[in-house]
């Protein structure tokens, strides 16, 4: 994971934010298929879970919204969104896949569910620091713990991807 | 039960905490950093001179209702200015309405000695209707005004042939600014307090560094102790077993 954040970082200068960030999936994306990652629960009440969790982290932001504060998207080029959401598409999943589909169950089984969660949210900050800085961190953890928790709890890593796609295009529209 | 809900709780509380206190921090969490509308410059810097759109300019009316202003916000085409006024915020004699106006002033006030203007200043200008009467402000109102990626060190509202301080916070890359009088408001830099002259935001940059290389040090070892406590458990069990 750690390696495949590093790459992107490479490339960055050359590819652009969207070009190494569809690298960094397929990265993650090979990782999860050698891993042989642990079936998930594919129920839909699952992915009706992770969507209110995703619309639970856009509350902050709605309120900061309410207080006045600019939606981030206006000060966008709206001909970047369309690409950034492509982007988007590839990159979550591959995210949740390594992180809670893969790599949670390994470090579950080998160290228990609390410290799966705890480490893969840790790991979830960890790899957002070096675009977002260390600003991030209590933010990206948090959300990372969220995100741990609603796949111990249902099981599912769609539902992560739910929630992880959701709150991240909703919060183009909030401050 | 008591478990889920202790940790959803715990996590809901860091997410809450963290996105309304620390402003810097995006609520995205995919790594990647959205491109931004080139900030509008009034006089561009001569890199920029070319691909420099103007800025924008705005206006609109607040109803006047039982007296008083009603809630109502401005902003400019670009939405590098944005006004909030709430209700009972503005009075004039007579108005039935009040009529406001924001300009960039590409050439602005001369700021006070040592200091120089940043970014765009903004006249910021409300009339009363009929009779473009001049108005008081009975309550202050909120000012959001994006920055350029350059330091500054105040903000401040020139009226009666004077600058004035105001009380403002900085919120990414928008001043969030409070007015009680029309007039032009501009970013300044003094010159003297942020000595580095980096835009706020980008000072932290060899601390980042640093804190970047300890976190994904320590959760790389972390991930691999747990793996080889993991294989280790095993093969405990599969001599416990054999004996």
């Amino acid at each position: 994971m750690m390696g495949a954040s590093a790459l992107r970082a490479l490339l960055t200068p050359m590819l652009g934010e969207p070009g190494a960030g569809l690298a960094f999936a397929l990265v993650l994306l090979v990782a999860v298929v050698v891993s042989r990652t642990e079936p998930g629960n594919r129920r839909p009440a699952a992915l009706i879970v992770g969507a209110a969790v995703g619309a639970t982290l856009l509350l902050p932001g709605l309120w900061l919204h309410w207080a006045g504060l600019p939606p981030r998207a206006w000060y966008i080029p709206a001909p970047a969104l369309a690409g950034y959401s492509a982007a988007l598409l590839l990159i979550v999943p591959a995210e949740e896949l390594f992180l809670r589909g893969a790599l949670q169950p390994e470090i579950r089984r080998a160290l228990g569910p609390g410290a799966a969660i705890g480490l893969t949210a840790l790991l979830f900050a960890a790899i957002h620091v070096m675009a977002y800085g260390v600003v991030a961190i209590p933010l990206d953890f948090g959300v990372g713990l969220l995100l741990g928790w609603l796949r111990e709890r249902t099981g599912s890593t769609a539902a992560c991807i739910v929630a992880h796609l959701l709150a991240d295009l909703g919060s183009w529209w909030l401050p | 039960m008591k478990r889920d809900l202790a940790w959803l709780g715990a996590a809901l509380a860091i997410v809450a905490v963290s996105r309304l206190l620390i402003p810097g921090a995006p609520a995205l969490y995919e790594g990647i950093q959205l491109p931004t509308e080139p900030f509008h410059y009034c006089n561009p810097p001569a890199n920029l001179a070319t691909s420099n759109k103007q800025p924008g300019s705005g206006a609109g009316e607040l109803p006047l209702s039982s007296g008083l202003s009603q809630l109502g916000s401005i902003n400019t085409s670009d939405n590098q200015l944005l006004t909030f006024f709430p209700k009972g915020a503005l009075q004039a004699d007579g108005a039935a309405k009040y009529k406001l106006t924001l300009k960039p002033e590409c050439q602005p006030p001369a700021p006070p000695a040592g200091n120089k203007v940043v970014g765009d200043a903004y006249n910021i200008d409300i009339l009363g209707e009929p009779g473009d009467t001049p108005v008081r402000f009975l309550q202050p109102a909120q000012v959001l005004m994006r920055t350029p990626p350059v330091a500054y060190t105040s903000v401040q509202l020139y009226y009666d042939a004077g600058w004035h301080g105001t009380q403002w916070g900085q919120q990414q890359d928008i001043a969030n600014i409070t007015i009680n009088h029309v007039g032009v408001v501009a970013l300044l830099d003094d010159g003297r307090k942020n000595p580095a002259g980096k835009p706020p935001g980008q000072q932290a940059t060899g601390i980042v560094t640093i804190v970047e290389v300890i976190l994904v040090s320590a959760a790389l070892g972390i991930v691999v102790a747990a793996i080889i406590v993991q294989k280790r458990r095993g093969r405990e069990a599969g001599k416990t077993r054999r004996a």
